[in-house]
């Protein structure tokens, strides 16, 4: 079982389109894929339709009260399940400080999982927080979206200083440019030099696109119903990439 | 994907229950969203000797003229799919596609080739039920086959459990569609030449103890003669290589039960056919040797330490090229009229004793008993392994090892084919302390024969030239592996031996016919 977080600090940079869309495509090609919605917003949920809610909230999966496996729902595609979000997730890191090894109960929790499914796609809030150290310590792969800016440049360098300083196993970090807009000279020459800086840099990029911003409302991967869209290309090229990897 | 709840199944014994009648059932709650119905092939696999099925596993590719899919049902009900290139079966595990659904089979059919079980025409329809949310939470799969009647399978998706169960309970009430207790597959493996109900294995027929022993003993030997008459085609067309196995499995017990029990058949039959499964039997053997070399090759590469697993590359092209030479040489045999005179008049006269000897028992009731033979022949064979076991010591050349191997299985041989007559607890803890010491016994021989057999290819290899160092060098080390395994195997061989020459073991043998007396 891989497990795979779409992870960045920063908010609105693209972590739920490419968590819905590689999820959906992993599926598609015969995987068994579970994505796991812990943004306690739920785009992920909402765009498959699922109602936001886990018996007992975070609290009870967290303290081990309900069994992962209970949570989880069948999307309306084949070889695709979720767990859905809910709104107490919002206090996840409240109820991991209480327990044990608070930073690896997310990885524990997963464990049961290994001889169901092929794929784990972890779509995580955008923060600092417990919840997010320990999608850290549960992820064999972080793909962290980057927009090609400064400043997102910086934080995606916080991000690899920090899981450098893993005592023991480190998951894979590998970032890909996305909500690009080549319009923009700054996207451009980011995308030129930055690959030569740092290590880690996927070669399929997304552009912005308002074909995806339009999941929310047709409430279904862009790659489900915009199969033969650019957007749709570049996720099948991201999903070839790193699962070759 | 994973769907392990209950998969509701109704029958359709009329036009009641179409489209619209089942979304009338199924209002306000749900609403039912149509998708094309597509004409749909559908091919059910399993091996020769049903593993699938005996593992609870159903497996079929189905074509519905936009590719072939393979899905994988488990026991749970949980469904596994993949996308697969356009099929042609026989196909082993190594010609599917890397996907989840393979690695979940592999060990279980390996290596053994998935075989058409049963094939089945018709045109499914789905219908996705969703609830408020617009949401899928079942789908109702209608089959019309070609054959037979309609059927609905209402599936589940994962977490929605509930709301499947109460659309089974709507759609139980729809006039003409009542709850099914049977599967597509169950219906097409009844119209199916092949079941697992008529699976010969090499496994002993049912016999009695007071049944004639020349009965008895041309009963079993028959059922060798059809496991070699079902194996023969497998071997001939290389399905896989577990043809050859069972076949040569059927030979060898058939020479030994003439050897340890031909002499109560009549007309010196025993005499008569030995030589010729004799040959039969040298035939196979290059063969299956090299099959199993060839499977083994993978693993014993892995274990290299010194050499790399890909110097080895010459040697298995070398097996490969010598495997095909011998299967042209055993497959011309086995299409010669030799072959074909040798199963009919081994036919003919096993039924020829089994129908006599049943008429002569009634007038002449006097003659041995299968209760008899057994309790004589086994007793025999299990003397004889206790003194070659006894006269073993960790000095004794090897000879002794091999000559205490064939006694035991000789004693095997007997004991599973006097199976039917034996009190189970003492038979099952016998054939235990026996398995293990064979266990024992053949790591022990193996090891030395493979290692004499690589010493001799790579003689053979260097005659022919162009061999490389690095290959002779790996199989140096393969050599060298094989006799510290044998030497491991020599010291666990005494550990083994004990048990089974143990005084409670001997009075297993005693209590064997227990049940039969």
């Amino acid at each position: 079982m891989r497990i795979f977080a779409t992870y960045n600090i920063k908010g609105g940079v693209g972590k739920t389109a490419a968590a819905v869309n590689l999820s959906y495509l992993a599926g598609h090609s015969g995987q068994r894929v579970l994505l796991w919605d812990l943004d306690p917003q739920g785009a992920a949920t909402y765009i498959f339709r699922i109602r936001p809610k886990v018996k007992g909230g975070g609290k009870a999966l967290v303290r081990g009260k309900r069994e992962l496996d209970d949570a989880i729902k069948g999307t309306d595609f084949d070889g695709l399940d979720l767990v859905p979000a809910d709104f107490t997730y919002r206090n996840m890191d409240l109820h991991l400080d209480a327990t044990k090894r608070p930073t690896r109960r997310i990885r524990q929790l997963l464990g049961p999982l290994e001889g169901e499914y092929d794929t784990v796609f972890l779509d995580c809030p955008p923060s600092i927080s417990l919840v997010s150290e320990n999608v850290l310590h549960a992820a064999d792969t972080l793909l962290v979206p980057l927009i090609p800016a400064t400043l997102s440049v910086h934080t995606y360098d916080q991000l690899v200083n920090f899981v450098d300083d893993f005592a023991d196993r480190r998951p894979d970090v590998d970032a890909f440019f996305s909500m690009v807009d080549k319009r923009k000279r700054l996207h451009r020459d980011m995308m030129a030099h930055l690959p030569e800086h740092r290590s880690g840099i996927l070669h399929t990029w997304v552009p912005t696109l308002s074909i995806i911003e339009q999941m929310a409302e047709r409430r279904a991967p862009v790659t489900e119903y915009a199969p033969h869209s650019l957007a749709a290309d570049r996720y099948r090229e991201l999903w070839n990439e790193i699962s070759g990897r | 994907m994973a769907v392990a709840e209950q998969v509701h199944a109704f029958r359709s014994t009329g036009s009641d229950s179409d489209g619209g009648s089942i979304a009338a059932a199924l209002e306000p709650r749900f609403t039912v969203r149509p998708e094309s119905p597509k004409r749909v092939v559908r091919t059910w696999l399993d091996t020769f000797d049903w593993r699938l099925h005996r593992a609870g596993l159903t497996l079929e590719c189905a074509d519905a003229g936009d590719g072939w899919v393979l899905t994988l049902q488990l026991p749970d009900g949980a469904l596994i799919s993949c996308p697969i290139p356009e099929p042609h079966w026989p196909a082993t595990i190594e010609d599917l596609p890397d996907c989840p659904l393979r690695d979940r089979v592999a060990d279980t059919i390996r290596p053994r080739a998935l075989l058409p079980v049963a094939t089945a025409g018709g045109t499914v329809a789905v219908d996705r039920i969703l609830n408020a949310d617009q949401k899928t939470v079942a789908r109702i799969v209608t089959e019309t086959p070609d054959q037979g009647e309609r059927w609905l399978h209402v599936r589940p998706l994962r977490g929605y459990g509930a709301d499947a169960d109460r659309i089974a309970r709507r759609l139980a009430e729809v006039a003409d569609l009542t709850p099914a207790g049977t599967t597509a597959y169950a219906e097409a493996l009844a119209r199916a030449d092949r079941t697992p109900e008529n699976y010969r294995s090499n496994r002993a027929p049912a016999l009695s103890p007071q049944l004639p022993a020349a009965v008895a003993i041309a009963t079993v030997l028959q059922g060798f003669a059809d496991t070699m008459t079902d194996n023969v085609a497998g071997v001939t067309d290389a399905i896989d290589i577990e043809f050859l196995h069972d076949f040569r499995v059927a030979v060898r017990r058939t020479r030994s039960v003439l050897k340890l029990a031909g002499d109560v058949l009549p007309d010196d039959l025993a005499d008569r056919f030995a030589p010729e499964f004799r040959w039969l039997g040298d035939l196979t053997t290059p063969v299956r040797d090299l099959d199993v070399y060839l499977y083994d090759m993978p693993r014993m590469a892995a274990g290299l330490t010194s050499a790399d697993p890909g110097d080895l590359d010459p040697f298995r092209a070398f097996l490969a090229r010598r495997r095909t030479a011998e299967r042209r040489r055993l497959v011309r045999c086995l299409r010669s009229r030799r072959f074909q005179k040798l199963m009919e008049d081994w036919g003919g006269a096993l039924g020829t004793v089994v129908s006599e000897h049943t008429v002569v028992r009634e007038h002449r009731p006097d003659g041995p008993s299968a209760g008899d033979l057994d309790r004589q022949r086994v007793d025999r064979a299990f003397r004889r392994v206790v003194v070659h076991g006894e006269r073993l010591s960790v000095e004794s050349p090897g000879e002794a090892v091999h000559t205490l191997r064939k006694r035991c299985k000789e004693l095997r041989y007997l004991l599973e084919i006097f199976a039917p007559l034996h009190e189970r607890s003492a038979q099952r803890r016998l054939v235990a302390e026996l398995k293990r010491l064979q266990d024992a016994l053949g790591e022990f021989q193996d090891g030395e024969v493979q290692r004499e057999a690589i010493r001799e290819f790579a003689g053979d290899m260097m005659d022919e030239g162009h061999t490389p160092a690095a290959t002779v060098l790996a199989m140096g080390e393969l050599a060298a592996q094989l006799e510290a395994r044998q030497i491991q195997a020599r010291a666990e061989l005494q550990d083994r031996l004990q048990p089974f020459l143990s005084r409670k073991n001997r009075a297993r043998v005693g209590a064997l016919s227990g049940a039969a007396a």
